[in-house]
């Protein structure tokens, strides 16, 4: 038996980056449950494929910067989770690849890599994936479509209801079908209720942050009600808002990834409620149907930014209250 | 192995401006050019030969006649000269292709007031003879060619699959390479290589240095 010793404190917090991580994996595992029932194995091969280059890329990273490679954390393995999650089932293997590696060798390891990069990953990857082909990335194929594994896809592609609510028009799916996710999206982005279940393990977990994410929403619901795209019909807007794109999987894994968002209670508030505001002017006046991954990545570059102001207005209100103190006594 | 540290110091000074202090690279002077000149080897060498034309002549201008200039008109009366050269220049630059100017916007005229031109007019040519001076313009002109047709050849086979207009086989294509964010990202590792690389090359000198006098105890 080994025995090491410590000195107190000695804190029995199980949380690691490890924990983290990994918890982040468990809540994305059943999304890919969900994306296989809805397109087949394809959806299990591309989490695979994309897995396998994040994870290699992100050593090979450590190994040329000479770094200790001894423990494994599991952030590559998330990144790698996330992509092929937020692209349609058709999208072909090498637009995964590219995505990966430009995540891993362009937005997170020049930057120092796990903790230090200053944005998200996986949504810089899929932005460049975005710019470069959107006539692939925003065309999907219809759930329950027998997609091959490899070759050509001859399915038929069709709009998602966020490009029904960008065209101005009202997508024809009923609410049922919008909380089971039968409806062509994103691969995993568009189970709801599976979604809302992750939401709550994490917070549960401690993960993530439960009143960053309430803010989020809030301020979507608020948008979405005082200037409606669909008109006249102000709750059915608000429900279209949130159900449609890649929102709720966004308020999940991009608002509370532990590196890229605000440290500070008050600031994590208020950075997603910006970033709410900032995902829907993307919505309204954007070239493409979804812009939360810019969105995302331009919060990102001002998250530093929100902190300090939150640190300073903290202390602030601290002082006036230490000075109110001290004229009582 | 003194000798080799003090050959490495003079190649270095004489290379100053197209490695050692390159005036993009190391220096971070003229990068809107670097980046929106930079999306095909026309505009890169279209932009080469400007940067040439400017810098040269107004280096010898600045070492000769720039003492008898008063100092708040300086600037203003190089960046004209710079102007009237770059409207001479226009001409043969326009040979090149028939929308070499479309392509290029306004970053053809932005050369007029280019950074490198003024800081080195400024910083070096005020102080030195004019045929230091000149050779100064020349290698600057050199290593900042250098730079952005490397960049130009590497943008334009990736992000549009030819090559001085000529399609070239490559395995993907990937069109936002063009965009500017991606010039900048490009740019930054391009600077962080460099770096790197003046790093290492010091690095095993020192270290060199370091072995040899153990030797020689």
């Amino acid at each position: 038996m080994k025995l090491t010793h410590r000195f107190p404190p000695h804190i029995r917090s199980r949380e690691n980056n490890v924990t983290v991580m990994g918890d982040a994996v468990l809540a994305l595992l059943p999304l890919y449950f969900m994306a296989c029932f809805f397109y087949g194995p394809r959806a299990a091969a591309l989490g695979i494929l994309s897995v396998l280059v994040c994870f290699v890329s992100d050593l090979l990273c450590q190994k040329l910067a000479g770094r200790k490679i001894g423990v494994i954390d599991l952030s590559p393995v998330v990144t790698g989770l996330i992509i092929p999650l937020l692209l349609p089932a058709s999208i072909p293997y090498s637009i995964v690849v590219v995505a990966d590696l430009f995540a891993i060798l362009v937005i997170k390891q020049p930057f120092g890599g796990l903790g230090q990069n200053i944005f998200n990953p996986a949504a810089g990857g899929l932005a460049f994936v975005t710019i470069t082909w959107p006539n692939l990335v925003f065309r999907y194929t219809a759930p329950f479509e027998k997609l091959p594994l490899f070759g050509e896809i001859t399915a038929r592609l069709v709009a998602s209801p966020a490009y029904q609510l960008k065209m101005g028009g009202i997508p024809y799916r009923d609410f049922t079908d919008m909380l089971f996710g039968n409806f062509p999206g994103p691969m995993g982005a568009t189970n709801i209720l599976v979604l809302a279940t992750c939401l709550i393990f994490l917070v549960v977990r401690k993960s993530a942050n439960g009143k960053a994410a309430l803010a989020f929403l809030g301020t979507v619901t608020v948008f979405a009600f005082v200037f409606p795209r669909i008109d006249g019909a102000r709750l059915q807007s608000v429900f279209y808002e949130l159900c449609s794109g890649i929102l709720l999987f966004g308020v999940v894994f991009f608002l509370n990834d532990p590196a890229t968002s605000p440290k500070r209670e008050a600031s994590k508030i208020i950075y997603a409620a910006i970033a709410g505001a900032v995902t829907m002017l993307y919505r309204y006046f954007g070239g493409f149907e979804e812009g939360m991954v810019f969105a995302i990545l331009l919060m990102n570059a001002f998250a530093w930014g929100i902190d300090m102001c939150c640190e300073q207005w903290i202390s602030r209100e601290r002082r006036k209250r230490l000075e109110k103190k001290s004229e009582k006594l | 192995m003194k000798k080799s540290l003090k050959n490495y110091r003079e190649a270095m000074s004489r290379t100053r401006g197209i490695f050692a202090q390159n005036p993009v690279l190391i220096g971070g002077l003229a990068l809107p050019i670097a980046i929106m000149g930079t999306t095909s080897l026309m505009n890169a060498v279209a932009l080469s030969i400007a940067a040439f034309a400017t810098i040269v002549p107004l280096m010898l201008v600045a070492s000769t006649a720039g003492k008898y200039i008063p100092l708040n008109l300086r600037r203003t009366c190089y960046v004209l000269l710079a102007a009237a050269i770059l409207c001479g220049v226009s001409y043969p630059i326009g040979k090149i292709s028939p929308g070499i100017f479309d392509s290029l916007g306004i970053y053809y005229s932005l050369m007029a007031v280019n950074t490198i031109l003024l800081y080195r007019t400024e910083t070096y040519a005020h102080h030195a003879s004019p045929l230091a001076a000149v050779v100064d313009g020349l290698r600057n002109s050199l290593g900042f060619s250098l730079v952005i047709c490397v960049m130009a050849i590497l943008r334009e086979v990736v992000g549009k699959g030819t090559l001085w207009g000529r399609p070239v086989q490559t395995a993907i294509v990937l069109p936002s390479v063009l965009l500017p964010f991606f010039g900048f990202i490009f740019l930054g590792m391009c600077c962080a290589g460099a770096k790197g690389l003046s790093h290492l090359m010091k690095s095993r000198l020192i270290r060199d240095k370091l072995r040899g006098n153990m030797q020689g105890e």
